[in-house]
């Protein structure tokens, strides 16, 4: 307990204003903003959302491919909040408690959309800039759609940990924590992951 | 540099995961408004549950019961059916016939 304690405190989901003890009483904590909704206040669960959409939206906009998935994708973490919001005790912060249901969010949309693809088409859309290099990509301010573009290939395992790790910068014990997996299963991954990303790239410059 | 992996000075792969996390996007349209949607959501779900339904349907459950013994106190019948008249003078003999019959008490 000690440990993943610790390992909260290293997160990126920074405190919310207001989200501590020591706060005036005029601002409510999250803590009591989280009693006010189980008692049935909807505004008090605006005001949690109020709080901490910025951190929610900016992690599922490096998995969601349009603005409409995105706002889709945002309801749906806060959603399952809701739900599960008499599951959180308070013996650590909400917003760690979020960025948890927030992550397990975005990999069951990956898995989804993985499926989804599978079903639908064989290959995803062709790279228009099929034949530049990461470099070009770079200068022409298309690196995101060139690493979307090759992210798309990979599983949604190795996907969210790259995401995770080079995009949301975290640290391996930091995703250990938010996806449940050990941190030397993050390593591992990460360390694949990478391998696949790079073959795909190299792969698309030689057509 | 998050993992112990050792990277490659100049790695393209590393300079396209910092391009692409220097293009930070802006959310401003899609945040406006957001709570009032979610909270809509969240309405239709709490509506929709089976104990809001069930909540929704007690008047109606409870007016049926009432509605059922009205009939049942309205329509009442305490002549006795052929079967207990037959059962009754089994057990008890002829003077009980008589006493269905309008005989002697």
């Amino acid at each position: 307990m000690l440990a993943s304690a610790l390992v909260w405190h290293a997160l990126p989901f920074g405190p919310a204003e207001g989200s501590t003890s020591q706060m005036s009483d005029a601002v409510p904590g999250d803590h009591a903003l989280v009693r006010a909704t189980l008692a049935g206040d909807d505004s008090a669960f605006a005001e949690i959302m109020r709080r901490h959409k910025g951190r929610v939206f900016g992690t599922c906009s490096r998995f969601a491919r349009d603005a409409h998935q995105l706002d889709d994708l945002c309801q749906e973490v806060f959603l399952r909040a809701w739900r599960r919001l008499r599951t959180f005790r308070g013996d650590a912060p909400f917003e760690h408690w979020l960025a948890r249901l927030t992550v397990t969010a975005c990999y069951d949309f990956l898995r989804r959309e993985k499926r989804h693809r599978g079903h639908v088409e064989l290959d995803d859309s062709p790279l228009e800039f099929r034949d530049t290099t990461v470099d070009s990509a770079i200068a022409a301010g298309r690196a995101r759609d060139l690493l979307d573009w090759a992210m798309r290939k990979l599983s949604a395992e190795d996907k969210l940990v790259l995401t995770l790790l080079e995009l949301e910068e975290q640290t391996v014990r930091d995703i250990a924590a938010l996806t449940g997996w050990s941190e030397s299963n993050v390593k591992v991954r990460a360390f694949r992951a990478r391998a696949r990303l790079r073959e795909i790239i190299e792969h698309s410059n030689e057509h | 540099m998050n993992t112990d992996e050792p990277r490659t000075p100049g790695d393209p792969l590393d300079a396209l995961f910092h391009a692409a996390r220097e293009n930070a996007d802006d959310f401003d349209r899609l945040e406006y408004g957001f709570e009032t949607r979610t909270l809509a959501r969240i309405r239709e779900e709490r509506g929709s549950s089976w104990l809001s339904w069930a909540t929704r349907l007690c008047p109606f459950a409870a007016a049926l019961a009432l509605a059922a013994g009205v009939w049942t106190y309205a329509h009442w019948d305490d002549s006795p059916d052929g079967e207990s008249v037959v059962n009754a003078v089994r057990l008890a003999g002829i003077p009980v016939l008589d006493y269905y019959l309008g005989g002697e008490q």
